[in-house]
This record gives structure tokens, sequence and C-alpha cells, in this order.
């Protein structure tokens, strides 16, 4: 079990997170908050990149300072902005990563085929990636992260890039491989996380916000998201009076969804989503 | 292991390092064919040592200087008779005395400097003397011989010295700071090997860099053999005298044939290039930055050669302040009476290589454990 208990990150005088308390095990964890509220902060504190202020980070109750390479040995980590070695075919460049993991030689050709063919780049393995669009290098960002079977598995805006089609085998190798393992996506994309994971994250003014599965978080909110069809010049005055969180055109009307304490008649109750939640939390 | 492997084949494999050795061989290149008009006098040279004339001497001046001299070419500034009338004349005059005062008055020496320069200049008194018995002193490589055998005494030593130095700084900025400069750092530094992936890089680069001034200096020399045909020429015993022409003068105190000569100054080659790939490492410090790291390089060479002139020539830390990596390269400017800069301490060399490279190995450890602390 990872646990990361009242940590601090100051960057010299600035404060990026404050007391942060949580306690991560197997299943999908997904951290949700805005650009710049933190999130890649606490990866980064996580995948020892950067080091508490104040506070530790624990794993099966062992500082991970302590623990080093037998803890990042157990890490998998793919972070939102990465490079490769432009004249690597992603063969070689797992093989570099694997190398760096500490796998055995042997084993690597076959792990490197599997990683591949489960990223759907097993045509494309002896190609130079500097040849590969932003969606396939992603692919050989998740690969490398996956590699070395982690305990743990960090994985910092994972979708960026990735078309449809490819979010959605993305999700499936996840939801799969999270019955043993601690996954913990950071995004700002609601939809990424809302159905797989187990948990949420919300991170605001630098402090863990709520800690929940996304159901018991959007209870908060419970009984306060409404859908009205309204006509298209009436929209602004609508906006100003509400939090719309969302619209779509039906004929020559538009129906919103929107957020208000009271009902009143013609507006249709609906069950609310992570996203409304998302959006009301952060709508500064 | 595993990890240094990688990174040596990742280095052998790059375009840079090629690229590099490309350029600095065809700089020597250029500098052998350079000096090809130089062939007839080296066949001639070959022919008097078949004959058995191995030195210069009173008798044999004149039949050396009557085969030589048909065989010079017209832009010599000093010809060859000039100069082998000279020689046995330096033979005679150079002693140690000279030797320490030239070095006294080009550096202002007083106190305990000059006292150290002339028990310096004691000593090589004795290897002269030693040289002039044996007849070794001057050998066929005289000193000063403009555009004869110059190639080989300093000026292939200082264009590879020079190469391999340069070479060493950017191999080691490619291999240790690959990770910042390709975003790949995140990466890189969060797996098994993590910031220890640091080190193996580093020696990597070292090794690497030794390979690439090995390299280096065997084309050279190989493409030079296939130009002049030394032949026997390389059993030649460099003498003493060759003090005043040399690039590296520690090796002259020895007495050497002018392949051993050749194979010490590579030696010392690969070590000066260690010593600038690891001033490189050093250099990158917390910023990660390559082009800083360079600037940051540059001024510490300027600062280094800055300090070396205005410090006081009148202790024995002179000596020591002297002989840093920057002046062993500046000492191509260095050379005959004119730069009286031959006059070392003794094993200077030696010196040379414990002091400064224990110095930057320690630099080098306390960069490495800082970078293992800091946030990335």
């Amino acid at each position: 079990m990872l646990q990361i208990q009242d940590v601090t990150k100051y960057y010299q005088k600035f404060v990026a997170l404050e007391h942060i308390n949580l306690d991560f095990e197997n299943g999908i964890y997904g951290l949700l908050a805005p650009n710049g509220a933190g999130k890649t902060t606490l990866l980064k504190l996580i995948t020892t990149l950067l080091f508490p202020t104040e506070g530790k980070i624990l794993y099966d109750g062992v500082d991970i300072r302590k623990l080093d390479a037998l803890y990042r040995e157990k890490l998998g980590f793919l972070p939102q902005d990465f490079g490769y070695y432009r004249d690597y075919t992603p063969e070689k460049y797992l093989y570099y990563i694997g190398v760096l993991k500490g796998m055995e030689r042997k084993q690597l050709p076959e792990k490197i085929e599997q990683m591949l063919e489960l990223v759907g780049l097993t045509e494309q393995k002896n190609k130079k990636m500097k040849k590969f669009s932003g969606g396939m290098i992603q692919r050989v960002g998740i690969a490398q992260a996956l590699l070395n079977d982690p305990q743990i598995l960090v994985l910092d805006e994972p979708t960026a890039g990735l078309d449809p089609k490819e979010r959605m085998r993305f999700r499936k190798i996840l939801t799969s491989l999270s019955k043993d393992k601690t996954v913990l996506i950071s995004t700002h994309i609601v939809s990424d996380v809302e159905f797989i994971a187990n948990h949420i994250v919300m991170i605001k003014e630098k402090k863990v916000y709520c800690n929940d599965t996304a159901e018991n978080i959007c209870k908060m909110l419970e009984g306060c998201i409404f859908e009205a069809t309204v006509e298209e010049k009436a929209l602004s005055e609508w906006e100003e009076r509400f939090q719309v969180v969302s619209r779509r055109r039906e004929g020559n009307d538009i129906i919103i969804r929107f957020i208000s304490r009271g009902a009143k008649d013609g507006w249709r109750p609906v069950s609310p989503g992570l996203e409304d939640v998302f959006l009301y939390l952060y709508k500064e | 292991m595993d990890c240094r492997k990688e990174e040596i084949k990742r280095l052998l494999t790059s375009r840079l390092f090629w690229l590099l050795l490309a350029g600095a061989v065809a700089a020597n290149l250029w500098i052998i064919v350079d000096y090809r008009a130089q062939t007839p006098m080296v066949e001639a040279t070959e022919g008097l040592i078949r004959n058995g004339i191995h030195f210069v001497t009173e008798e044999n001046r004149e039949e050396i200087i009557l085969t030589l001299e048909e065989k010079e070419t017209t832009d010599a500034i000093i010809g060859v008779r000039s100069l082998l009338e000279a020689v046995p004349m330096m033979e005679k005059q150079f002693n140690g005395e000279i030797f320490a005062y030239l070095f006294i008055e080009k550096f202002k020496l007083s106190e305990k400097a000059a006292q150290l320069a002339e028990r310096a200049g004691g000593t090589l008194e004795g290897l002269l003397a030693r040289d002039r018995e044996n007849g070794t002193a001057s050998a066929l490589f005289v000193p000063g011989t403009n555009r004869y055998f110059e190639l080989y005494s300093r000026l292939l030593s200082i264009v590879c010295a020079v190469e391999a130095s340069l070479a060493g700084i950017l191999l080691m900025f490619y291999c240790v700071n690959a990770p910042f400069d390709n975003r790949l750092k995140e990466i890189v530094y969060t797996t098994k090997a993590g910031r220890k992936s640091n080190r193996f890089q580093t020696e990597s680069a070292l090794i690497c860099i030794a390979l690439f001034t090995a390299l280096l200096w065997s084309i050279t020399l190989l493409s030079a053999e296939a130009v002049f045909h030394m032949g026997s020429l390389w059993q030649v015993k460099v003498g003493s005298m060759m003090m005043l022409d040399s690039f590296y003068p520690v090796i002259c105190r020895f007495s050497v044939s002018l392949l051993v000569y050749i194979l010490l100054q590579a030696v010392l080659s690969v070590v000066l290039s260690l010593f600038f790939g690891m001033a490189a490492a050093i250099s990158l410090g917390k910023t990660h930055k390559t082009v800083t790291a360079f600037f940051k390089l540059a001024f510490c060479c300027a600062s280094a050669e800055a300090v070396t002139k205005i410090f006081p020539g009148d202790s024995v830390l002179f000596f020591i302040l002297r002989f840093q990596p920057v002046n062993f390269i500046k000492k191509a400017g260095r050379w005959f009476a004119s730069g009286a800069g031959f006059l070392s301490v003794k094993y200077y060399e030696a010196a040379f290589i414990l002091c400064w490279g224990a110095l930057l190995f320690l630099l080098l450890v306390k960069q490495y454990h800082h970078f293992l602390m800091e946030d990335i």
C-alpha cells in the first residue's frame, strides 16, 4: 500500500501542495484537478522525482526514499510530456528503458513484443520514432510504463493525443490491470476516469478536497442538476443566473444543463455526473 | 553493468561520435598531406640510419647536411645546414642552468619558485650529460627543425590533444545530459537505475572519450605512416634536447624510441581528454543545460588562466597553479627557448595527473551525490 502522510511541497517560497494525506490500495485512482492545481507535483513526489519538503511517502510502511531502487523497481510512470531518442525504433527504445528498469535481458524481447502488441505498434516496431504521430508516441509511452509489470502505475494525462478508439482500448487495458495494481491517473478530462476509477481524488487550493468513489462524490450535487429548454436569445441571461455546465442544440431550441439549489416548473432534474461536480468545484 | 553497456552502445552508434571523429581525422589528414613535401627528407634520413648514422657528430655532420640539403623544401625558415651546424653547439652550450635562467626570466620568478626552477634545471643537467655521453642528446630528431620532424615531435600531439579534449567535452554533454536534452528525465530517473544512471552515463562517456582519442591517434598515425613510410626511423632514440620542441617535455626525460615517444604522447592525450570530459560533466551542475554548461566551462578555463598569470611567482604553489589542464593545451604555443615553458618540476606531468585527476574526480563525485538528492 502506498501512503502519503502529511506531505507539503514548497518550490522555494511557493507552496505547491499542503498537508496532503492519501492512501492508495489496489485499484484505479483518478486524480482530478484543473491545470496548475498541483497534480503533476503530487505525481512527481510519488515517483521520487521530487522530494517532500515536509511529510513522508511510505510504501508498505517504509519510506520510499529509503527503499530507493526497490521502490522504483515496482514503479511504472508515463509523464505528461516525455521525450525519446529520435533515431530509436520503439523496439530499441523499449529495450533501452527495460535495461534501465533492471529487467533481465533474456526476458526483454518477449516482453517488448507483448507490449507492442498491447498498444498496437507491432507493425511499426522497426520504424524510427521521429516519424511517429503524437498518438503513436503516446502509445510507446504507455508501453514503456507497463514494460516492467509495475505494482504502482502512475499516468499523467495518459490519453493526450489518443483518438477515441485508442482511448477506449487504453481504458480496457487499465481496467484489466487494476485488479492487482495501484493505478493512479492524473487528468483534467473527466471522462477518462469517471467510469473506470474506483476512487476519485480532487485537489483544490493545494489540498485534497475530496477522496471518494465517483458515485459518492456525485451525491454532493444530488437534486441540483437540471435540464431546461431555452431560446437562443435567452441563453446569456440563463448563463448569468446559473452555472451552465453543458448545452446542446435540438432543432431551434437549446437544451442546457445547469446547477441550481432550487427547482422550478419546466426544469427537468437529472442525475449529476462527475463532470458537473468538476465544473462546480472549479468554476473560478 | 547492463546500463553502462547500453549507454556505450548508444554513444558509439550516435552520429555525434562519428561526425566528431570524421572531422578530427579530416583536419589531421589535411595537416599530414600539407607535410607530404617532407617525404624525400624522411627517405633520405632513413637512408642515413641504414648506413649506420644515428646521431649528429662533428665528423658526420657534413655528410648528413649534403644528403638532406638536396631533399630540402624551399619553405623551410631554418634550413638543414644552419640547423645542423647549430646542433653540436646547442648540445654543448645548453645546460640545466640556462634552462632554469630562461624559465625564471620568462615567468619573473623569485624566492622559492626560482629556487625550485634552479633545482629542476639541475636535474635536467644530469639528463643532458647522460645523453651527451651516449650520443642521443639530439639524435636525428633535432630541436627546432622547422617543417622537418615537427609533425611527429609536437604537431600531431597538439592537434590530437586539442581535438580529443573538445570531443571529450561534447561527448560528455551528449551522454550525461541526454535525459534532460531529450525530455527523458522523468522516465529515466523513475526506473530502477534511477538517478544512478547518471553515474553509468558518466562512466560510459569517459570510456567512449578514451576510445575516441585512441581511434583518432590510430587513424592519424596510420595515415601518416602511409604518407611517410617511417620504417626504421621509428626506432630512433628521442634525445633530451627534444625537450625544447616537445609538447610533453616529461617524455624526453626518458631515453625512448620515437615509437614509444609517440605512444606516450597518445596516452597523455587520453588523460587530457578525460580531464576535459570530467570538467564538462561537472560544469553541467544544477542547470543541466548544455549551452550554459559550455559557457561555464569556458569561463572556468579563462579564470584558471587568469589566476595562473597573475599569481605571484615566488612560491611552490605557482608551479601547481601553472600546470592546469588549460595550460597543457596552451603549451602548443610554447616551444623552443623563446617560450621557455618547457622546464618543469620533476615529473610534473605525473603530479599534474594525480593532483588534477583527484580534484576533478572529487568534484565529480560531489556533484553526483548532490544530483541524487536534488529535485528533478
